[in-house]
């Protein structure tokens, strides 16, 4: 019999150029973490621990998941990294669950850290790649940007589109991002001055591009029949879904669909039993704006190019019909690798308890989260509620 | 009869002078392969070993990398790069024992030379025992003639008439060549520079998985299972539908005429860092996917072209270029060009 799991704390550093070093990211999140848990939970009860973390710059790549552990007070207990690129944080959280599903776990720590900001250009340039392919994409003179600028090219020529859904795309993301203080960006942008901006990887401008973000999440996990010893409102995890794809995009047949998000969708809709109509709002992967497009398509809630069609007619916005990011997305509130994933579920704990502040989606009660890998190598989704 | 089965003419893409030079991403080594694969189109690559006569000044770390391009071993012979090396090479092809044999003349003169216009270029001939196209005479070769690849382009010419035109590939008769399009800066960097301070962070491809890739991301190898028809590309012994490893039938995809179905402009920094001194010399640069079989996709760098010029949908054809340098040597790989009309 496999135990639902509940998320029962959830802690999140501001995402941006910071001072802090990684270290002392992890251990604000989640210090925040076990503040957030209303009855308390003691640490010595943390029975298990995850890191989804790139390790980028190449801080600690090997056996990082120990310094989550000292940095938390948890020193002793087993730790493990996972590392699926910019997935490793939905993949930590899945981790998480499995633990506390299989009776293996009763208590679990997962945390997400990136440090991105802290070395010279050229390196870190260097390291946005090392995640796609890198024996015949790296070798043409791509990286995330470029793949992701093919994959645009090809779904606004399937669907006879100009540029405009991409750059409204940023426009609500940056106003979502505006009102939300952990945000890497908290400014309003302009359409014209998104198509302005220089090219990045055409049709994909600056502003297409999520940015370099220093940043750490934390979650607490433990069995949804236990949740209530910790706190009154419990955000339970109703489905989960992981999937993977080819790593290079030339192995795929079809450019315009991540089939691994697909795959995920379906899995965690079906585990929860739940229906497209019954989510609230969305947490989706848009690293490049081109991505929050596909997302709407690949999660179920838009036909193909109709995701365009929607986020024209302002039906993503935090106040319309479905909500797409209102923590900003990765667009706006940055993307810290390892933290993003981790960073959706602290975005739906404090939206389903209502503690969201300006940017609250008003009513949530079930929220979906969404995190790629590269250019869909992986991904999972996740489905959260609070019934 | 050992006779002339095919003879290839390639001429480097930059414009200079009057004359044909190297583009950026060219040297002799991409030349010479140049010349040499098009010589060996619609040959059985499995005739072993494969004889090659280099005609002129070709570094010898280029010896090492003939047999992915031939697809065969190879056995390396030496000629120099005058009329009588030219001549002295074709004879010995006309005697050869067993099996095919190339002879390849290149020459990259200094870009500086104050002599009369003298291209960058390569000529191969293929010669063998099956029907004859032309007898490549090495009596016919002008000893006056200082170059061999002008020698040799003068022996074509006068062989090729009433020949099959398939088997003479390559521009034999252009004289002055305006620019379709302009090409980028010529050639300034003759040796790969290291560059330490790139080397061994993130995204590093080692030299051997450069290495172990090199049939595919030349020659465009692929596997054909024989159970379900599945091409998959890059080849990997194991076809992607069914999983199959045994009894691969293993294929050159074609090089030319590819269908584009997506592209990028790369600029303002979207390029990885390997590639900022391209970036710095000639600016932005495309990148496409290319359909080059059903169900075999590439990504390719556009060369030879306007960033932006090729578009989803066109069509494209590929040549061997330098890719980047690192740790001291250049990387090659396939990059495509936009497809005469």
């Amino acid at each position: 019999m496999v135990r639902r799991a509940a998320i029962v704390g959830a802690g999140q550093t501001r995402f941006g150029a910071l001072d802090a070093g990684p270290r002392e990211l992890l251990r604000t999140a989640v210090a925040q973490a076990f503040a957030s848990v209303d009855r308390g939970a003691d640490r010595a009860s943390v029975d298990s621990a995850f890191l989804a973390t790139l390790g980028f710059g190449g801080w600690q790549i090997g056996n990082s998941a120990a310094v989550l552990a000292e940095e938390s007070g948890v020193a002793g207990v087993p730790t493990t990294r996972v590392e699926n690129a910019c997935a490793s944080g939905g993949f930590a959280l899945r981790a998480a669950v499995d633990a506390v599903g299989s009776g293996s776990a009763e208590l679990v720590l997962v945390a997400g850290v990136e440090k991105m900001t802290d070395i010279p250009n050229a390196r870190r340039r260097y390291w946005l790649g090392v995640s796609g392919d890198t024996e015949w994409e790296r070798l043409a003179g791509l990286t995330f940007a470029g793949v992701y600028g093919l994959i645009a090219s090809r779904y606004l020529a399937e669907h006879h589109l100009g540029p405009e859904a991409l750059t409204a795309v940023a426009v609500k993301n940056h106003e979502n991002g505006a009102l939300n203080p952990n945000a890497h960006f908290r400014k309003v942008v302009k359409a014209e001055e998104v198509a302005a901006a220089p090219r990045v990887a055409d049709p994909l401008g600056l502003y297409d591009c999520c940015p370099v973000s220093d940043g750490a999440a934390a979650l607490l996990v433990a069995p949804a029949e236990h949740a209530r010893r910790f706190t009154d409102a419990p955000v339970y995890v109703e489905g989960v879904g992981a999937a993977s794809d080819y790593l290079a995009v030339q192995e795929r047949a079809d450019l315009t669909r991540f089939a691994a998000s697909r795959r995920a969708a379906d899995q965690a809709f079906r585990s929860g039993a739940l229906e497209r109509s019954a989510v609230s709002f969305l947490e989706v992967h848009d690293c490049f704006t081109i991505g929050e497009l596909l997302a709407l398509e690949d999660l179920g809630f838009a036909p193909p190019g109709e995701a365009a069609r929607m986020t024209l007619a302002g039906e993503t916005r935090r106040d319309a019909r479905l909500p797409v990011n209102p923590d900003g997305g990765l667009k706006a509130k940055g993307h810290p690798i390892g933290a993003t994933g981790v960073g959706q579920a602290y975005e739906a704990f404090c939206q389903l308890r209502g503690s969201a502040g300006a940017r609250q989606v008003p009513g949530a009660e079930r929220a979906l989260a969404h995190n790629v890998g590269g250019a869909g190598a992986t991904a999972t989704v996740t489905i959260f509620g609070v019934g | 009869m050992r006779t002339l089965l095919r003879a290839a003419a390639y001429r480097a893409a930059g414009w200079a002078d009057g004359r044909a030079v190297p583009a950026r991403d060219e040297d002799a080594f991409t030349i010479l392969a140049t010349a040499l694969e098009r010589a060996l189109d619609g040959h059985d690559r499995a005739e072993l070993p494969l004889e090659v006569d280099l005609v002129g000044e070709v570094p010898t770390s280029v010896e090492a990398e003939l047999p992915a391009i031939t697809g065969s071993s190879v056995r390396v012979l030496r000629s120099a790069g005058t009329a009588r090396g030219l001549s002295d090479a074709l004879a010995r092809a006309h005697e050869g024992q067993e099996g095919p044999s190339l002879v390849v003349a290149v020459e990259v003169p200094p870009v500086s030379a104050e002599t009369e216009a003298h291209d960058a270029a390569g000529v191969a001939f293929l010669f063998g025992e099956s029907e004859a196209v032309g007898r490549a005479n090495p009596l016919a070769v002008d000893p006056e003639e200082e170059s061999a690849v002008r020698a040799a382009v003068s022996l074509a010419r006068a062989e090729r008439g009433g020949a099959s035109e398939t088997a003479w590939v390559g521009d034999w008769e252009a004289r002055e060549r305006p620019l379709r399009r302009p090409v980028g800066a010529v050639a300034t960097v003759t040796a790969a520079e290291p560059r330490t301070d790139l080397v061994s962070q993130g995204a590093y491809v080692p030299r051997a998985r450069y290495r172990e890739n090199l049939p595919s991301r030349w020659r465009f190898l692929a596997d054909r299972c024989p159970d379900c028809r599945t091409v998959t590309f890059p080849a990997r012994g194991r076809c992607r539908r069914c999983g199959r490893t045994e009894g691969l039938i293993r294929l050159a995809l074609p090089r030319d005429d590819a269908l584009v179905v997506a592209t990028t402009v790369i600029g303002s920094g979207g390029q990885p860092t390997e590639f900022d001194p391209q970036v710095e010399a000639l600016g932005p640069y495309e990148v496409v996917l290319a359909e080059i079989a059903p169900g075999a996709r590439v990504t390719l760098q556009l060369t030879d072209a306007v960033p932006g010029e090729v578009r989803i949908g066109d069509r494209v054809d590929t040549l061997l270029r330098r890719l980047y340098p690192l740790e001291g040597e250049w990387r090659y790989g396939r990059k495509a060009v936009p497809r005469p009309a």
